[in-house]
Formats: structure tokens, sequence, C-alpha cells
């Protein structure tokens, strides 16, 4: 993380996949180390959700990210790819 | 974990837009639409369809094999449908062959090609699989039915000729796909007519221990030439999820008609290679108090036996 504001941006992640599966909700505490497939066997399209909210929410464009995005596999590295990606200069 | 017994993929696709439509994406993306919608989440259909298209880049397998070395996937059977009659594609059959070639050229000893035709190209279609055999190695025919034709449709028989002399199998897909194609031809019941007028040709029955099973599981215990394959199976619609799905199937003394496979990259988001591999083959498994040598036949053995000698 590089920002200052882990806690944060590591409660609003959990919260956008809270809400992605919904369907089936993890039953454990979801944390950095927490791994998308291995731990909350998420589908392509929750994360595709997932993207789509984490957008909106961190204000940033992931459309051109997606071959990166996919190989994040927990989601501590998530989030500081998408704090990364907000921070670096236009 | 580490991998003590050899594994084919019998069922995998080069992760490559330039070999699948965008027709084939925009189905997909419509199903996720509908449920994405159902969630609350906003939904924007075409940038779906762009963010699925983007993560197929690996057109020249070197992605693929990353994984497959961390699963411990020696060889991988690649498949490649020939879907250029029913949609715009931006390669032709013949740019189809010559890049999955191209894979095989660049990865040596790792891939087997099975090349799609579709029927209705008729005696063009037939001298192109010919000569994709001939001038590639290809070493087997991929059918897609939900194009429109039935697997036991007389203008494949052509094509299952040519495969019945060289001793090629025919891997043909069966049960759901995108919605921008017909389901109507996807049923493991209408491989009866062929495999019992080509009884030198082994059919493997694409997800057949996915979608239809009961289907599929009593053309595999009743037509000797006959198979399916467990691809997709992370994606199975059963209650507790793949690993009990899997264990009921590999208890139906059909075990020496099972071929494992992937359909990597269709499922890549929701269970990596290596997570496949180590779900089926770790303590908590499915395959975890069988006898090793039917793990063998399954990960590797039958998918090796129906290759051309050659393989």
């Amino acid at each position: 993380m590089t920002d200052g504001n882990d806690t944060t941006d590591m409660s609003r992640m959990i919260a956008l996949i809270r809400q992605v599966t919904s369907y089936a909700p993890y039953p454990g505490e979801i944390l950095a180390s927490t791994r998308y497939v291995e731990d909350l066997a998420m589908e392509s399209m929750n994360q595709v959700m997932l993207v789509t909210l984490v957008e909106q929410e961190f204000g940033v464009d992931l459309e051109s990210q997606m071959q990166s995005l996919v190989e994040q596999k927990t989601v501590g590295d998530t989030v500081a790819f998408v704090v990364a990606l907000k921070n670096r200069p236009q | 974990m580490t991998f003590t017994t050899r594994i084919i993929d019998g069922h995998c696709h080069l992760a490559s837009s330039k070999c699948i439509p965008r027709d084939f994406f925009a189905g997909v993306a419509r199903n996720m639409g509908v449920k994405m919608a159902a969630q609350g989440v906003p939904v924007d259909h075409d940038k779906i369809v762009r963010m699925m298209i983007a993560q197929y880049a690996d057109h020249d397998a070197d992605g693929l094999i990353t994984k497959m070395d961390a699963a411990g996937i020696e060889k991988t059977v690649l498949l490649a449908p020939d879907f250029t009659y029913v949609f715009e594609s931006e390669y032709s059959l013949d740019d189809l062959a010559r890049q999955h070639a191209a894979v095989r050229e660049r990865h040596p000893g790792r891939f087997h090609v099975f090349m799609g035709v579709d029927p209705r190209w008729s005696t063009a279609g037939y001298d192109f699989f010919e000569k994709a055999i001939r001038d590639y190695g290809f070493e087997g025919l991929k059918v897609y039915p939900p194009c429109g034709f039935s697997p036991s449709d007389e203008r494949l028989f052509p094509l299952y000729e040519i495969c019945a002399a060289r001793g090629l199998p025919v891997l043909l897909h069966t049960g759901p796909t995108t919605p921008t194609l017909s389901f109507e031809q996807a049923n493991p019941y209408l491989i009866d007519a062929a495999a019992k007028k080509f009884p030198t040709v082994n059919f493997i029955l694409a997800h057949g221990g996915v979608n239809f099973v009961a289907e599929a599981k009593l053309m595999c215990n009743y037509r000797p030439n006959v198979y399916l394959d467990i691809s997709g199976f992370p994606a199975v619609m059963s209650p507790g999820g793949w690993k009990p799905h899997l264990a009921d199937l590999f208890s139906q003394n059909i075990n020496h008609k099972i071929i494992f496979g992937t359909d990597w990259p269709v499922f890549s988001m929701k269970e990596d290679l290596r997570a496949m591999t180590a779900g089926l083959l770790d303590e908590s498994g499915p395959m975890s108090k069988m006898p090793q040598p039917v793990i063998a036949a399954i990960m590797a053995g039958t998918m090796q036996s129906l290759l051309p000698a050659a393989a």
C-alpha cells in the first residue's frame, strides 16, 4: 500500500467483495492475504462485477489493466495495485 | 503440493482474442450483464465484452506454459473450434491453423492440436482438414455442434472417414455454450449414429462429466468408442460444488472412459490451472482414495492412448 490510507482502502475493497459474493457469502474474515480463487472461489462474473464497482469506488479506469489485474491473487495485492494506479501521475 | 502423477490437459484453448470471435464473447457478456443487474451492479455491455477480450491476449501461449508448469501439466490438447462459418472472425480457418501450428513449434513437445472444421464448408473443409493434418501434424478433430449441426450430420462423415483412416480422435462440444449459439444440438446422445457408423473412431464428449452427465455416462458405458472429459468442472451446477460431483462421477465404474481437462481459459478467473490440478489430487480432493493406476489413466493415460501413435 502506498498512500497511508491502507485500512480505509482495504475496508472499501472488502465491502465491494462482500457485495459481489453476496449470493454465497464467504464465512471467514476477508484479509489482505485472502485469495480470490482458493478462498473466495470467485467466478469470472464476480470479478467483472468487482472491477466495475472498484472503478466507481476508487475513481480509476481498469479496462486497460485487465491483463495485470487478473494476475493479482489476493485482496491486498489488488488494493495495492489500484492505489498505485490511482496515485500514478497523469 | 508436488505433482507425482503425469498430467495431460485434454481440453484447453489458446487464450487469444484472434482465435475467438467477438460475438462469442458478446453472448457470454449478456449472461454476465443479467446477473450483474440482478445484484444491483451497473451494466455496460460493451465494456464487459472489452474487458473479457482484454484477458485473451496470450496469443503465443507463453502465459499458458507458465501456468501449465505451475500446475504440473506436461502436455495440453489445444482445441481450435471453427466459428468462422457462423461468426465474423478476425482469423480465417487457415490463420487459425497457422497460429496453432506456430504455438506448437514455439513450445516443442508441450501441445497437441485438435482442429475444427464446420461441415458446411463441404469439400473445401474436408481438403483443409486433410491438409492441416498433413502439413501441421494436428492430432484430432474438434466438432462444435452449437454452430448449428448435429454431430451425426452426414456432412461430417467425410471428416470422420479421415479420422478413421489416420487413427485420430474426435472431440465434440456438449452442453450449453455462449447464448449467441444454439443449445439444440448439444446433447451427448446426438453422437450415437456417428459413433455406431464409425466404430474405429474414438469420440470424446467435451464437458460430458459436467453437463448432461446422465446421458454422457450412458453413452460412455454402452458405446465402446465414446469417452467423456471433465473440462469446466469448477463451474458445475451441483449441490456442494465440483468435488462431491466428481467423486460421484468417479464411483460409476466408467473411469476408463474419463479424461481430465480444464477448458482453460474459459474458467480462468474461477480456478487457476494449479488450483484445478491441486484440488483434484490433494488429500481433500475427489481422487484421494482412488487407486494410483486409475488416477494416472484419468489424468493422462487415456488421453494419450487416444492420440495417434506418433504423438
